[in-house]
C-alpha cells in the first residue's frame, strides 16, 4: 500500500465516523423543491425531447468513442416492410390572427400559494382565450411515455403530446413522430418487452395508422430508436446500441419501406458560428428550439442573464441566417421562447415568463398574443402555453 | 448511471420534468452530502447544504452546459453552499468553539481519526476542498478541476500543499490525475 493509499483510508475512516450512515435525503430535498417556486423551464436546455433525445445521443457518442469502430460494425442491415401514405402536408390558407391553436397549457392557480396544472386545450388567436379540453384523451392509441431506466429513472406514463389537426385528435407522441399529413405517427418500444433503457436488447419502430387504426413493425434494431422528424423527405431517425456508441442516423422512406443510413451528424454542425456570437462570455451558449416546416433548425443563442445578447434565428445556408429576434435578455420586447411549433402560418412559440404566445412569419415578422384563461372556481390564472399542433 | 443515461434524465429534467430530476437527485444527494459532511463536520449543517444545493440546482439547471456532467456541476454548487455556511457561521466559531482553529502537525506515523478531521478542518477551504475531493470522493484530479474551476494545475498544487500542512515531511508522490 502506498503512503497515497494509506492517507485515502484514514481519510474514509476519519470521516466516515461523521458521514455515516449517509441519511436517505430524498424525500425532503424534493420536498424542498416543490415547496421553492417553481422555476421557469431554462431556454438554453431547452430541446424538446427530440433535441435532448438527438443531443444524448450525440454526446453519448463523443462519451463512447472508445465504442465506435463496435457500434459501427453492429449497424444491422436495415429490415423495413411497411410503407405508409406519401407524407405530404397540404396546408390550406389559415389566418394566424383568427385560428385555433392546440397548445399543452401550465395553468398557475393562486395565490394564495400557486397550484400547477398541466391540461391540453386551445387558444383562439383572435382573443388569446385559452380554452381547455375537458374530453383531451389519448386512450387506445399505442405509444409514448418511457420506459425509464430502470432504477436510475422510474418509467413514464404515456401523456398528451401533439394534436393532429387532420383526425382532429390529441396524440402520445411528439409532433416530430407525427405524419406531415397527421394521419399516422411512429413510436418506438424496447425489446423484450417490459425492459428499460437499462436492460434492453433491441427497440421496434412502428408505425400508427391512426385513420386506420392499425399498427405495425416498421424496423427492429439492436439500440434505442429516436425519432428526429417526419418531413417531406422521411422518417429521420437515429440509433444508439444499448450499451452506448455511436449514434447512427438513418431516413425511412414511408413509400417505399426502404431505411437507408444517412451520414453522421457532427455537433458542431449545427450552426455556422459567426464573429460576436460569443458575446461577453467564454463559451457559446446556444440551444435548438425546433424547427420549420422545411427540417431547419432554430437556434436561440445567448443566455439568460439580464442585459446578455439573446438571438433567434435559423440557417438558410451555412452563415446564412434568418434571425427572428435579435434582442437582449430582458429587455422590453419580452421574448422568451420555449418551443417551436412551425405550421403553414409560420412559427408559433410558448413563452417561459409571460402568458403568451408568439407568432413569426417571414411576412409579418415577430407578433405577440396574450393568453388569458380562467377554469371555473379558481380566482387568479396565468397560462403558459406551449403550442403543439398546427393552428386550425 | 451511464453518462447516455444521465444526459436523457438532464435533459428532461431540463424541460421540467421533475420525476427525471428527483432521479438525478437519488445520484447525486449521497456524494453530495459526504462532500458537504467533509467540509462541514457536521451532519446538520451538511443535510442543509446539500438540500440547499439541489434546490439551487433545479433552478440554475439552465446553466449546464448541454454536454457537461451534472454530477461535477452539482458538487461545485455544494461547495459553494459548505463556503456560504461556513462564512454564515464563522463568528459563532470564533466565539464558541476555540478547538476549531488552524493546528499544529499532527504526527505523522499515526493520525488518529480526530485529529485528522480537526486537522482537515484546519485547511483553507479550498485546499480542503480538494482533499476531500480526491482522498474521500476518491475523483480524479481533472474532475476537480472542473469542480473547483481551477486549472488543472492549480488543483495538483492545492493537494501537494495541503498534504504538506496535514503531514510534514511526507514524501509527496505524483498524483494520479
Amino acid at each position: 500500500m502506498t503512503v497515497d493509499d494509506q492517507l485515502r483510508e484514514q481519510i474514509h475512516a476519519s470521516l466516515d465516523d461523521v458521514t455515516e450512515p449517509i441519511p436517505n435525503l430524498a424525500p425532503v430535498t424534493i420536498a424542498r423543491i416543490r415547496a421553492s417556486k417553481p422555476p421557469r423551464r431554462g431556454w438554453v436546455p431547452a430541446l424538446q425531447a427530440a433535441g435532448v433525445l438527438a443531443l444524448a445521443a450525440i454526446v453519448g457518442s463523443i462519451v463512447f468513442v472508445s465504442h465506435q469502430l463496435t457500434a459501427a460494425h453492429q449497424a444491422p442491415p436495415p429490415s423495413a416492410t411497411v410503407a405508409s401514405p406519401p407524407a405530404v402536408a397540404s396546408p390550406s390558407a389559415v389566418d394566424p390572427t383568427r385560428c385555433r391553436l392546440p397548445v399543452i397549457a401550465n395553468l398557475e392557480v393562486g395565490p394564495p400559494n400557486p397550484q400547477n396544472t398541466t391540461q391540453a386545450g386551445f387558444v383562439d388567436t383572435a382573443t388569446g382565450q385559452y380554452v381547455g379540453d375537458a374530453s383531451a384523451s389519448i386512450a387506445g392509441l399505442p405509444g409514448g411515455g418511457s420506459p425509464g431506466s430502470g432504477s436510475i429513472k422510474p418509467a413514464t406514463p404515456p401523456m398528451i403530446q401533439s394534436y393532429s389537426s387532420s383526425l382532429q385528435r390529441w396524440l402520445p407522441v411528439y409532433q416530430r413522430s407525427v405524419a406531415p399529413d397527421g394521419r399516422s405517427y411512429v413510436w418506438d418500444r424496447l425489446l423484450p418487452a417490459g425492459s428499460t433503457y437499462g436492460n434492453f436488447q433491441k427497440a421496434e419502430l412502428h408505425w400508427f395508422d391512426l385513420a386506420a387504426g392499425t399498427d405495425h413493425v416498421l424496423w427492429t434494431y439492436p439500440g434505442s430508436i429516436n425519432v428526429e422528424r417526419w418531413d417531406g423527405s422521411g422518417i429521420i431517425i437515429n440509433t444508439v446500441p444499448p450499451t452506448g456508441g455511436v449514434q447512427l442516423r438513418w431516413r425511412a422512406d414511408p413509400v417505399s419501406g426502404t431505411i437507408s443510413q444517412l451520414p453522421p451528424v457532427n455537433r458542431s454542425e449545427g450552426f455556422t458560428e459567426l464573429p460576436g456570437d460569443r458575446g461577453k462570455s467564454p463559451g457559446l451558449g446556444y440551444a435548438g428550439i425546433g424547427t420549420d416546416t422545411q427540417g431547419r433548425s432554430i437556434f436561440r443563442i445567448g443566455s439568460r442573464q439580464a442585459g446578455d445578447r439573446d438571438w433567434v434565428f435559423f440557417e438558410t445556408a451555412p452563415g446564412q441566417r434568418v434571425y427572428i429576434y435579435k434582442g437582449t435578455q430582458g429587455d422590453a420586447t419580452g421574448f422568451d421562447p420555449m418551443e417551436t411549433f412551425a405550421d403553414s402560418t409560420g412559427l408559433w412559440f410558448g413563452d417561459y415568463l409571460h402568458p403568451q404566445i408568439w407568432h413569426w412569419s417571414a411576412a409579418t415578422g415577430l407578433r405577440k398574443m396574450a393568453v388569458t384563461g380562467q377554469p371555473s372556481g379558481t380566482s387568479t390564472t396565468n397560462v403558459y402555453v406551449n403550442p403543439v399542433g398546427p393552428c386550425m | 448511471m451511464t453518462p447516455a443515461a444521465e444526459l436523457e434524465l438532464v435533459g428532461q429534467a431540463r424541460i421540467g420534468d421533475e420525476a427525471a430530476f428527483e432521479a438525478l437527485l437519488r445520484v447525486l444527494l449521497p456524494v453530495g452530502y459526504r462532500l458537504a459532511c467533509g467540509m462541514l463536520q457536521d451532519r446538520q449543517l451538511a443535510e442543509d447544504a446539500v438540500q440547499e444545493a439541489a434546490v439551487n440546482a433545479w433552478r440554475k439547471l439552465d446553466q449546464l452546459k448541454t454536454d457537461a456532467r451534472i454530477q461535477p456541476w452539482f458538487l461545485g454548487i455544494v461547495a459553494n453552499q459548505c463556503r456560504s455556511i461556513r462564512r454564515g457561521r464563522w463568528w459563532n466559531v470564533l466565539k464558541t468553539d476555540p478547538s476549531i482553529r488552524p493546528v499544529e502537525a499532527p504526527d505523522d506515523r499515526v493520525v488518529g481519526s480526530a485529529d485528522l478531521r480537526r486537522a482537515l478542518a484546519g485547511l483553507k477551504p479550498d485546499l480542503r476542498l480538494v482533499v476531500i475531493l480526491y482522498y474521500y470522493l476518491d475523483l480524479p484530479l481533472q474532475e476537480i478541476a472542473t469542480i473547483t474551476g481551477a486549472p488543472f494545475t492549480a488543483v495538483r498544487g492545492r493537494l501537494y500543499r495541503a498534504l504538506k500542512y496535514l503531514r510534514p515531511g511526507l514524501e509527496v508522490l505524483e498524483f494520479q490525475p
